[in-house]
């Protein structure tokens, strides 16, 4: 059994210590707002907080996070008021919206690090691949939630 | 005339479809089924009365659009819900949204077909979405005037509220719903003036769900006592299972069955990764495929040596072996993949006489029939219920991956979900076919263009995807099935109905046949064939001596509208203005999908690296009926074109070379160009923005480039000639 600290949850889990954070989230957890999109950390559809830092859990083996922090966008705000949210909705930013979650992760990661991003900092830190093209709205809201 | 070709070859496709569908009575075509009437037992669905085929209203008063189009993030069906919220003169809080089962009603009326895709949801539902609306709501108002015992005329409705006023009573919809169910649907009901939502930016209805993580995608669904499975499928064209240790995966944890596929093994386990593990321990021997791309790294001898044999004949329009200046050279276009963010998946329960299906899929129709032949079951007993999408591109058109999920559980007898990898996605894709294209052309010593020649090598596109009603030998749907030439015009798209005046037009289609699967991919034949017309219109000016601006110009005294969106680009880009130092611009112009779209790139190269500055488009497709969404569709689809002059699918001993997002790169935020998109309403016949926005972007900056460097990129992707994005 691993003992794991979700969304401010304390529970365990009996899983093989090597399955990767992501599928026992979506599996075990039922969590399902994390996302599955290429398994090897390129595409950061998965991106979860690890002790507030942004990481891609399809590549986290669960043994490696027991008993530390970890929040999932499930966990983010109980009611989408996390201002990266509050932007999200106001900038229209999802198209097909599978990428999103990993994306609004990275980019409160991001906010909690740098509050106040330039586009430089945006450029070097979300690096999650959107297939629907999403990013110069992206760019927009991550502005308007830094300046919330 | 251009646009009389463009009118015959969708009236042959038409004709053809009701020909095959009076031959193979698969699909029952009726003028007026969009607005049937519901059958009495179907009146009331979930507590919900049927107003029509289209709405249900439900005793709260809410109101539910019941939705023939996918939702995939193209945001079609928002814009057909505010046509029929404005129709029922309803607040935008009182509509949701269901996606219907497969109906008549809901068949696309151009093709008679029921899908998601050409970029025509809207453009084929938004007037049956008017008509629906206000037939409900006459319906509403007749049941209301007959409870109220005044006559209709003197009913108003607002917020779901049917007033009489002169005795200053009122019932609401969910009061009347159930006997205006019972109503006849008026064929012709007046379409009201006001517009509160069509027309402005409507807060699209699956967004919240998309930013709490509560959205549900095929990938997310979950039914009591559901097993997980992963599937393996040949790595090479046309090969199959050789052998493999079946007793050894069962074996390994959590493995519960392991089912033998047509091509493919799936390991049914407990969970995911279970199945994934157990799979991926497995040693499996493949056979010879026989294919032949066995070997060599590239298929275009393949390609090259169609040139010089038959070929079809789309359009020969005047003589276009014309005196003056030659311009003559050979463009190449590669295979893609879709690679949709969520990878194909599907959840299904096969037991006692019924199946159900969880998928998110473009294809309805295709679904159904895929499952009723699969399972053997009538079509009533089979239910599709239709998830979020997690990137659709023509891609979930297909069926292949509802029919493996349909094969693993039937033998399990369990609800099972089957879940690609990312690496079986990329390998098993149905890819965009690759294009060689001689094109040729002449100027006259006006400087003006005389004449214009297309060869193109392509194979079809449609194998996989046109509608079935056509082929009543084909008993599996997934099987490809080619239409006839004459109607197989993807591979010349956007070529046979060019928005220039050139006197001197042929176009003319060597088909190929490849043991790749392929089919449609966002901007179908519309993308490659106007990279190549675009830079060739180029090559033309430079052979003219004409500024490519104004060479095009010269072409379109005859197209205002198409002249209109060309400058509007220009203008609003500064084309007058020398770029700044370092900079160059290039421009290109598309018809398409029913619209017409310009771009104007500006971009610097240093080295070998290309740095697109920004990306200046216009659009007229006819009238932008939500502005937020029309854009966001154009500035989605730049992404898309701008990563398609990078990635690219290649072949290597029969086998996509390419498995995940390190050799297959979409664009990233970071190369993501400042992009600006401008609308003219010009009140024309609506076209579709999907696909619209990634077409000219391929010639538009490999122009750029050109301007930049002198050197004429024809081949993608870019780094074919040694180039790549900064």
């Amino acid at each position: 059994m691993i003992s794991l600290n979700v969304n401010g949850r304390v529970l365990s889990v009996d899983v093989d210590p090597d399955t990767p954070l992501l599928w026992v989230i979506r599996e075990q957890l039922q969590l399902t707002g994390t996302k599955f999109g290429c398994g090897v950390a390129l595409c950061g559809a998965c991106t979860v907080h690890l002790n507030g830092q942004a990481v891609r859990s399809c590549s986290v083996p669960v043994s490696a996070v027991a008993d530390q922090k970890i929040t999932t966008i499930e966990g983010l705000s109980p009611d989408r008021s996390h201002p990266v949210q509050k932007a999200w909705i106001a900038e229209q930013v999802p198209q097909c919206g599978y990428c999103q979650s990993g994306m609004i992760m990275a980019v409160a990661a991001l906010l909690k690090e740098k509050p106040k991003p330039t586009d430089a900092d945006i450029d070097a830190a979300i690096t999650n691949i959107c297939r629907c093209g999403t990013y110069q709205r992206i760019r927009k809201a991550i502005h308007v939630a830094a300046s919330a | 005339m251009q646009t009389t070709q463009e009118h015959n070859v969708n009236l042959d496709r038409r004709r053809v479809l009701q020909g095959a569908a009076a031959a193979g009575g698969t699909l029952l075509i009726s003028a007026m089924a969009p607005f049937a009437a519901i059958a009495g037992d179907d009146r009331v669905v979930g507590g919900q009365s049927a107003v029509g085929a289209w709405v249900r209203i439900a005793p709260d008063n809410s109101v539910t659009l019941i939705a023939s189009q996918s939702e995939m993030g193209q945001g079609t069906t928002t814009t057909l819900a505010a046509a029929l919220a404005d129709e029922l003169n309803l607040p935008w809080s009182k509509i949701k949204i269901e996606f219907s089962p497969l109906g008549d009603p809901y068949r696309d009326p151009v093709y008679h077909w029921m899908f998601t895709g050409n970029s025509q949801g809207t453009s084929s539902f938004y007037a049956i979405m008017r008509q629906a609306g206000a037939a409900a709501r006459e319906m509403l108002i007749a049941a209301a005037g007959t409870q109220l015992n005044v006559p209709a005329e003197q009913l108003t409705t607002k917020d779901g509220v049917i007033r009489h006023a002169a005795s200053n009573r009122w019932l609401t919809f969910g009061d009347v719903a159930a006997s205006a169910a019972k109503l006849p649907v008026p064929e012709k009901p007046a379409l009201r003036d006001d517009r509160s939502f069509v027309g402005h930016p409507v807060a699209r209805w699956d967004v919240p769900a998309k930013v709490d993580g509560s959205a549900v995608f095929g990938i997310d669904v979950t039914r009591p006592d559901m097993l997980t499975a992963a599937v393996r499928c040949a790595p090479r064209f046309g090969s199959a299972v050789a052998k493999y240790d079946a007793a050894g995966i069962k074996a390994k944890p959590g493995v519960v069955a392991v089912v033998d596929l047509p091509n493919g093994v799936a390991v049914v386990a407990k969970t995911y990764w279970q199945a994934r593990g157990a799979l991926a321990a497995a040693e499996i021997v493949w056979s010879d495929s026989g294919s032949r791309f066995t070997s060599g790294a590239t298929l275009a001898p393949v390609y090259e040596e169609k040139l010089s044999g038959p070929f079809f004949s789309h359009k020969a329009e005047g003589a276009t072996d014309l005196a003056g200046i030659k311009v003559d050279a050979v463009y190449e276009v590669p295979f893609q993949a879709h690679a949709t963010m969520e990878p194909m998946n599907c959840t299904a329960l096969v037991a006692d006489g019924r199946c159900e299906i969880w998928a998110p899929t473009q294809g309805v129709e295709m679904a159904q029939n895929v499952a009723a032949q699969v399972t053997g079951l009538p079509m009533d007993k089979i239910v599709i219920h239709r998830t979020m999408i997690g990137g659709g591109f023509g891609r979930r058109l297909l069926a292949d991956f509802l029919k493996q999920t349909l094969l693993v559980a039937m033998a399990v007898k369990q609800p099972v979900k089957l879940i690609w990898s990312r690496e079986e996605d990329m390998t098993h894709d149905f890819y965009r076919p690759a294009v060689l294209h001689n094109i040729a052309g002449s100027v006259d010593d006006r400087g003006k263009a005389a004449a214009l020649s297309h060869r193109v090598v392509s194979p079809s596109h449609t194998l996989y995807i046109f509608p079935r009603g056509l082929f009543p030998q084909v008993k599996d749907w997934t099987d490809p099935a080619a239409p006839p030439e004459k109607i197989d015009t993807m591979a010349v798209e956007g070529l046979l109905e060019i928005p220039y005046d050139i006197p001197n037009q042929s176009v003319a289609q060597h088909r190929l046949e490849l043991d790749v699967p392929l089919s449609v991919w966002r901007t179908t034949g519309h993308g490659p064939n106007n990279f190549v017309l675009e830079s060739f219109i180029d090559e033309m000016a430079v052979a003219a001596k004409v500024e490519p601006l104004a060479f095009r110009r010269t072409l379109l005294a005859k197209n205002p509208r198409a002249q209109k969106v060309l400058d509007l680009a220009a203008e609003k880009a500064g084309w007058g203005r020398p770029p700044a130092n370092g900079r160059a611009r290039g421009i290109a112009l598309a018809r398409a999908f029913g619209g017409l779209i310009a771009n104007v790139v500006e971009l610097s190269v240093t080295g070998d690296k290309v740095k697109v500055h920004r990306v200046v488009t216009a659009v007229d497709c006819g009238r932008t009926l939500d502005p937020k969404i029309a854009e966001s569709n154009i500035l989605g689809g730049i992404v898309w074109g701008l990563s398609g002059m990078r990635t690219a699918i290649t072949f290597e001993n029969g086998a996509v070379a390419q498995s995940n997002f390190d050799g297959f790169e979409p664009l990233h935020l970071w190369e993501t160009p400042s992009c600006e998109v401008h609308f003219i309403d010009s009140g024309e016949t609506l076209g579709g923005t999907g696909e619209l926005g990634p077409i000219p972007v391929h010639a538009a900056v490999c122009n750029a480039i050109f301007a930049a460097t002198g050197k004429r990129i024809r081949a993608l992707p870019l780094s074919r000639s040694g180039l790549s994005f900064a």
